[in-house]
């Protein structure tokens, strides 16, 4: 349900209709002009007694007669009005009588809503048809009881889906400040709450036509919806099931009108559910060597060097990082700083060898440890080579795994450590890391953790895996200052104790400051400066503009008086 | 004159038995910003959401404006007056707008939150989108057609425009780039200095917080545990959370990755 | 029928990561799970009852909410006075509102939805020698349709990713949407066409000499083909949507073997979304049970009430069925509620039910 209308990113707001869409009208466009037509110029054959009963498929008959010697390809025609018709008015009130009720059971005070919510519940949680046999059972048989008892029975699923959607949206900060502005409650449903959810309910209506239509020739087809001498396509079939061993051609018109009608609105209702979560299918990443530039041969203690990297996205040809070379020597904290969009988390993924999907990158070298990143390097050896750290440690870790049996995963990769082994590692660093209680930590689950405890967590597996480099990528964006400044602590003690190579990517010059030794500022995709001396960078001592304009930017707090003190330390 | 626009005494609020605000009081005179500092889950927003009246005290009192926010339930005119009189501009430029409403309507419907008539605001609309630093024609425009920097302008606009005495700005650089933060916190100071408005701007960041504020308070746990001065708190911390917060600010002086 | 299953595709749930990371509290203790247990228990219990209420009172309004006079609607236009009286008394419609009700609760209590017009029996007797079959087909395309849609979703969804193999994806979508949109009774009549007319292979309907698994065999393709289908393209779409989330990209990053990744760190992800929905599934699986029935004269739930409706206005029989129908929709809801906390403890937290 998030994906849908969370936060509307301008991807999101970027329509591509797909092909199916368009099928997907023209079919119901073919079916709505049957059903205007078909009953003009058809009416008279459908309905006219003739003395060819029960013909099999002949020229003048090509779907054949029924047993009063009606054409049954005109019947299936001029039913088109009868099925659509019925299909529209039952969703019709399903739509109209749902999303009331839900507006209703949102605007409704507390203890009201509560009884609405579980009568709703109450009404989906049974079959669509067990409440149009109920309905059937008090009104009688006939396409009108039939139609209101559809119409009757999908009226709960609108009704939940507007109830959560107006939930969800009522949480959201535009309607809360509307509701603080003083705006009522009924303008704040039809000025926000209703036209934020078209979307979805346009794809739940054209899910129900289908339902409805599908439902109702069903009714028909056991005799509970239209009845003689009106007729359906659920009728025609039933028809023609019973005379499925002397003239089985009778089922075939009505059968292919109803997947037709169904596969109309399937493709409808799929289409606009696409363009409303649009997932566009990418090629996989592709690294690749380019030739032709002189290459220095690399010192010994150089641990990674990528030269002249470019990635570009395949489907605009826009290019995320260009020409950008860098080195990082074993022991050695490199830092990339730049705000978002620099192509900064881009130059990780390659180093990382995980770039995204629809993206290519090339690079005349990109070699780790002698390993060459843009050819094919075995699972077991880049696992124990590299070790990442994310940003979100929310989402970083499977929530349907343990601690200990995820973490346990990439020991077992990258050092065939048994499983008695890679827990006995794991508590030992989990340990390094000051994780409280480690045997506990092991059995719970992320959700069961804080934010910096699960960026210990892995910290404390790249600690296990003894990796050579660890590429963090903004791993405490999200955490307060002073849980960041543990993880900062851990990341510069991996360093100092195992000989840990980093790069840390972030936004902060502050913390790049105080953790690296050397800097890269990266802008629009390009290095536009990079800093040797970086514990002594001042907006006075660089030389590109624009690290100067990020250092002037970067909020330093200042403490008069304190200046000494921590001088003095 | 000194009168109290903002006076909070022994504030609390609990959220079933879970204690969200103890003892929480301070003193806000007309004009005055106070920085609020503090990590999640200290209660600083539960604060701003008391102060903008979304969440009712347990204990103490909280007068704002004159105005007695328990006795905001009595009546709904006086209610609807003091959340005119108290605007808070909210953290996230994305979901604080809604995507299906133009700007000029958006703004609208701060003016007048039951017609919503964007020709009437018009120049008044015009005024204030000029004076966040957008052209006046982005009031035709929707949401997804600004950055975020420029979403929060539109935001800033929105809650200024019904001139408040008041304004709670809750987190409201924190999903931005430096680049865009330092023009919106520019941006802020030298409008507020010319409305005379008073502020409360809450932030986790200690180095934000200083460049706008004339008082700083830090929260730990719900209370507040240090209160005074920019001068004062920034340069002579007295608790101990204060100094531990400060030493973790990446630029302090204070602050080192060594292993303790 | 398919089709509303469908709109639970904007139910997919793991894009939603679990909240953490910045408003996280700061340490959450974990609850013991059977405590959780038996809360998750004790809440679907009275759920249960709650429902069970409102099934009695439906059952007891739809004679009262006969337009006119309900016992001479019943007994039809050609009944003589006395017949009319009958039907009222049987009904009990002769008493006053209050009475009629308690009369009615304290039979339901005791079993008794009154005697079948039709049969001369207890109609939850007739009802209750009914439900076997139907809970039989039901619960046999649970399995095949489980079985096989998350199969099939699960190998397709791993096969096109990233783009892999766009043809198997064209086919998939086609034909799978294809089927899905296919009327349960349309595919029941059209498998009896070749099954049973063409090749006779197998019976067209129900009957005793068959056996009943040999006469089950159309039924349950009929019911579950559709179902496949559906839960195919969900489990299919909830795979790439599992296989982009930020766990899946840091298992991607311990380099972890395929099978590993796949079976260990993706599928706890996608079968708990694509059983929640299954859910559902079964809820529509039900309703087109009853219609399938009457194709293949099975002698089930569904044929008993159609008939009950359109031929005999057994009001007693309605009443049974729809209770029994409607006990045993709460009952396969429950079920998979209850796989669904042994797959997943977090889903025992959930007001739902």
């Amino acid at each position: 349900m998030a994906s849908l209308f969370t936060r509307p990113r301008a991807a999101a707001r970027r329509r591509t209709a797909s092909p199916l869409l368009y099928l997907g009208y023209g079919m119901l466009a073919v079916l709505v002009l049957t059903a205007i037509i078909a009953p003009i110029f058809l009416d008279h054959a459908a309905t006219t007694l003739t003395s060819t009963a029960n013909s099999g498929p002949t020229h003048a008959h090509p779907m054949g007669t029924d047993s009063l010697g009606r054409d049954m390809l005109a019947r299936v025609l001029v039913a088109t009005r009868e099925t659509m018709l019925a299909a529209v008015f039952s969703t019709a009130i399903a739509a109209v009588l749902g999303i009331g009720l839900g507006i209703a059971a949102w605007l409704a005070a507390r203890r009201v809503r509560e009884v609405i919510l579980r009568l709703i519940e109450f009404w989906v949680s049974y079959p669509t048809l067990l409440v149009a046999i109920i309905v059937a059972a008090i009104l009688g048989r006939g396409l009108a009881p039939a139609v209101f008892a559809i119409g009757l029975a999908n009226a709960g699923g609108f009704a939940r889906l507007t109830a959560n959607l107006a939930a969800g949206i009522s949480t959201r900060e535009f309607v809360v400040t509307a509701r603080l502005m003083g705006v009522p409650s009924g303008r704040i449903a039809t000025r926000h709450i209703v036209p934020n959810m078209a979307e979805p309910q346009l794809i739940l209506i054209a899910q129900a036509f289908a339902g409805a239509l599908v439902e109702l020739s069903g009714l028909s087809f056991i005799g509970l919806g239209a009845q003689s001498p009106s007729f359906d396509w659920g009728a025609l079939l039933n028809e023609g099931a019973s005379k499925i061993y002397t003239n089985p051609i009778l089922i075939v018109g009505p059968s292919i009108a109803l997947v037709f009608a169904s596969l109309a609105a399937l493709f409808v209702g799929d289409g606009l559910a696409a363009a409303a979560n649009p997932r566009t299918n990418l090629r996989r990443a592709r690294m690749l060597h380019h030739s032709g530039t002189e290459l220095a041969p690399l010192t010994p203690d150089t641990l990674l060097s990528v030269d002249h990297l470019t990635v570009r996205h395949d489907d605009s040809g826009r290019e995320l990082v260009s020409d950008v070379s860098l080195s990082i020597r074993r022991g050695e904290v490199l830092g990339i700083v730049g705000e978002s969009g620099s192509g900064k988390s881009v130059t990780a993924s390659v180093v990382s060898k995980l770039l995204a999907e629809g993206l290519t990158a090339t690079a005349a070298r990109a070699e780790l440890s002698g390993a060459d990143l843009l050819g094919r390097v075995s699972g077991r050896e880049l696992a124990r080579r590299v070790a990442m750290v994310y940003q979100d440690p929310g989402t970083a870790l499977n929530p349907a795994l343990t601690l200990g049996n995820q973490l346990s995963d990439v020991l077992s990769r990258a050092l065939g450590s048994t499983r008695r082994a890679a827990r006995q590692n794991l508590l030992e660093r989990f340990r390094d890391v000051l994780l409280t209680d480690p045997e506990g930590r092991m059995r719970q689950y992320p959700h069961q953790l804080s934010g910096g405890m699960k960026q210990r967590a892995m910290i404390a597996s790249a600690m296990s895996t003894r990796a050579e480099l660890l590429v963090a990528d903004e791993p405490t964006t999200a955490l307060d200052v002073t849980v960041q400044r543990e993880v900062l602590t851990l990341i510069k003690r991996m360093n100092a104790t195992m000989g840990t190579s980093v790069l840390f990517i972030s936004h902060d010059l502050g913390v790049v400051r105080a953790l690296c030794d050397r800097v890269l500022v990266m802008r629009d995709g390009r290095i536009v400066e990079a800093i040797d001396d970086v514990a002594h960078m001042t907006p006075e001592g660089v030389v590109h503009p624009y690290t100067r304009q990020l250092l002037e930017a970067t909020p330093i707090v200042t403490m008069p008086g304190r200046d000494i003190e921590g001088a003095a330390r | 004159m000194n009168t109290a626009m903002v006076e909070v005494n022994s504030l609390g609020v609990s959220f079933g038995s879970t204690r969200v605000l103890h003892d929480v009081s301070l003193r806000l005179e007309a004009g005055q910003t106070i920085g609020v500092v503090g990590e999640s889950g200290s209660g600083k927003s539960t604060l701003a959401k008391v102060l903008v009246g979304i969440v009712a005290p347990d204990a103490g009192s909280v007068v704002v404006d004159a105005f007695d926010v328990r006795t905001l339930g009595h009546s709904q005119r006086a209610a609807f007056r003091y959340r005119r009189r108290v605007q808070m501009i909210p953290q996230d430029p994305f979901s604080s707008l809604s995507p299906r409403r133009t700007v000029g309507q958006t703004l609208a419907e701060a003016l007048d939150p039951v017609w919503a008539n964007v020709r009437r605001f018009e120049d008044r609309i015009a005024f204030w989108l000029e004076r966040v630093g957008l052209p006046a024609d982005a009031m035709n425009r929707y949401p997804h057609e600004f950055s975020g920097g420029q979403r929060q302008r539109v935001a800033i606009a929105r809650s200024l425009i019904l001139e408040p005495s008041v304004v709670i700005a809750d987190e409201i650089t924190s999903a931005l780039d430096v680049s865009v933060q330092v023009q919106i916190l520019e941006m802020i100071a030298e409008i507020k200095d010319e409305l005379n408005v008073t502020m409360m701007f809450i932030s986790h960041n200690l180095a934000v917080v200083q460049s706008v504020s004339d008082m700083v308070a830090v929260m730990y746990q719900g209370e507040i545990v240090e209160i005074g001065s920019v001068e004062q708190i920034y340069s002579d911390p007295q608790h101990w959370y204060t100094k531990r917060l400060l030493d973790a600010d990446p630029g302090a002086p204070g602050f080192s990755l060594e292993w303790r | 029928m398919s089709h509303s299953i469908d709109a639970s595709d904007s139910l997919s749930s793991s894009g939603l990561g679990i909240p953490g990371g910045h408003n996280a509290p700061r340490e959450l203790r974990a609850s013991s799970l059977a405590g959780a247990w038996r809360r998750f228990i004790g809440r679907r219990l009275i759920g249960l009852a709650v429902n069970l209420v409102l099934l009695v009172l439906v059952t007891f309004i739809i004679v009262r909410l006969i337009p006119g006079d309900p016992a001479a609607a019943i007994a039809g236009t050609d009944a003589s006075q006395s017949q009319v009286d009958a039907v009222r008394a049987e009904l009990g419609l002769d008493k006053p509102l209050p009475v009629q009700f308690g009369q009615y609760v304290l039979g339901v209590l005791h079993g008794d939805f009154g005697t079948s017009f039709h049969y001369q029996l207890p109609a939850l007797q007739i009802v209750l020698t009914a439900a076997p079959y139907t809970i039989a087909i039901a619960f046999a395309s649970l399995i095949v349709f489980l079985f096989f849609g998350l199969a099939i979703g699960i190998a397709v969804g791993i096969i096109t990713r990233g783009d892999r193999h766009r043809w198997l994806d064209h086919v998939f979508n086609i034909g799978a949407g294809l089927i899905a949109s296919i009327p349960a009774y349309v595919q029941a009549t059209l498998l009896i066409m070749v099954f049973a007319v063409w090749l006779v292979w197998l019976p067209p309907a129900y009957s005793p000499s068959y056996g009943l698994a040999q006469s089950a065999v159309l039924p349950v393709a009929a019911l579950s083909l559709g179902c496949i289908a559906s839960v195919a393209r969900i489990t299919r779409r909830e795979v790439a949507v599992v296989l982009e989330q930020d766990y899946m990209r840091t298992a991607r990053g311990w380099r972890l073997p395929s099978l590993t990744l796949y079976a260990k760190h993706m599928l706890p992800n996608v079968v708990t979304t694509a059983l929640t929905l299954s859910g559902i599934i079964l809820t529509a699986l039900l309703g087109s049970a009853l219609i399938v029935e009457s194709v293949f004269a099975w002698p089930g739930l569904g044929t008993v009430s159609v008939q009950a409706i359109s031929e005999f206005k057994d009001y007693p029989i309605i009443r049974a069925a729809v209770f029994v129908i409607g006990t045993i929709s709460l009952l396969f809801t429950f079920f998979i509620d209850i796989i669904l906390g042994i797959l997943d403890p977090r889903t025992l937290g959930d007001h739902r039910g």
